[in-house]
């Protein structure tokens, strides 16, 4: 069976979360299993039960930094996942989805995999000066796919990063599975 | 009373709150004030709340705009504030998730383009507004004709509805996004 991680920071009520959700149980009813992984939020949310309901694999934990000595059992943890995404990866899922490039600064470095796609789920009207606040680095590697949930984007991304980006770009709408 | 719902986090990346209280004081400065702006979601930025809050009693209208202060599942929401009509901000056309949840209960929905620089993007449904001026107008419409203009409006979100829906091809090409050959 296939396999993909899907990647973000919280479980709230709200579109980003919405669109994991989407992407998971689509995921799911296609054969490919889900794993989501909640990073740096210990925090049981709204959709943890949601996808827990639908037997959804969801992971809290971090993976760097690591350091937890209040929590052991939580550093060990946290050093399995860091070791499992740095090293295999590659070996675990087909492939890694990150939620939000608010998102990938936390794992640019920390997931080693030849298939990344890195959603971009804001258009740079929400940002001060209509300019997105992300380093340049995260669409410097050419195997990367930045996915764009509007057409949009895909201007307003080049208009401020031009030549920095050697990612590729695809564009993939919203969508709601109505038999949910 | 026409009910106008905001579903939405009171934070800081979503700039557009302000624009629900501007529309609280036009409807109020043209002689309707029949209304209720209620803010759905949860306070995270308390500055942007206070904002809105003081902005509302500056145009005297605080007595016109609600908050839930949390969020709530929009299926959950009370009855009362599911019959009104839910406003959701566009890019150009885009709309995010809050509208597409919206459409898909069968909800009333007015959306209305945040981005001046896609002010031509607009489709031609009533409820798809270009800018402010424009949804103060359908409020007053809705006021003045509703079962007429709520009919359209729900029209016009079955129709949009579809688009949400995935064809074989870009559900094909998201199991590619997914489990990618090689």
């Amino acid at each position: 069976m296939k396999r993909v991680l899907i990647i973000s920071n919280k479980l709230t009520i709200g579109g980003a979360e919405k669109l994991l959700v989407e992407l998971a149980v689509f995921a799911q009813k296609n054969n490919i299993q889900p794993t989501v992984l909640i990073l740096d939020n210990y925090q049981h949310q709204y959709y943890d039960s949601i996808l827990q309901g639908k037997g959804i694999k969801v992971v809290h934990t971090r993976i760097r930094p690591i350091k937890h000595f209040r929590a052991p059992l939580k550093m060990m943890h946290s050093a399995w996942w860091a070791i499992k995404l740095k090293y295999f990866a590659q070996k675990y899922y087909d492939s890694v989805h990150t939620i939000g490039l608010y998102n990938v600064e936390k794992v640019f470095d920390t997931i080693t995999h030849r298939h990344r796609y890195f959603w971009n789920v804001n258009n740079s009207i929400q940002y001060f000066n209509m300019e997105y606040s992300y380093q340049q680095e995260i669409f410097g590697n050419g195997e990367d796919t930045i996915v764009s949930i509007n057409k949009y984007q895909h201007g307003e991304l080049y208009q401020q990063y031009g030549d920095a980006i050697k990612a590729k770009i695809v564009l993939s709408k919203l969508f709601i599975d109505d038999t949910n | 009373m026409i009910r106008i719902n905001l579903v939405a986090r009171i934070a800081g990346d979503k700039n557009s709150f302000l624009d629900l209280v501007y529309i609280a004081f036009q409807l109020k400065q043209q002689g309707f004030e029949d209304y209720l702006v209620t803010f759905i979601g949860a306070i995270e930025t308390i500055e942007i709340y206070q904002n809105i809050v003081r902005m509302a009693e500056l145009l005297e209208v605080g007595d016109k705009i609600d908050f839930t202060k949390k969020s709530i599942p929009m299926h959950q929401l009370p009855d009362d504030i599911k019959s009104g009509y839910f406003f959701a901000f566009t890019v150009g056309m885009f709309m995010g998730y809050s509208a597409i949840e919206s459409i898909n209960l069968g909800f009333k929905t007015i959306f209305c383009n945040v981005d001046k620089r896609l002010d031509c993007e607009q489709s031609c449904y009533i409820n798809v507004c270009p800018n402010l001026n424009a949804v103060i107008d359908l409020i007053l419409m809705i006021n003045k004709d509703t079962a007429v203009v709520d009919k359209q409006i729900a029209i016009n979100n079955q129709l949009m509805k579809k688009n949400y829906l995935l064809n074989a091809d870009e559900a094909s090409l998201l199991k590619s996004l997914m489990a990618p050959n090689g």
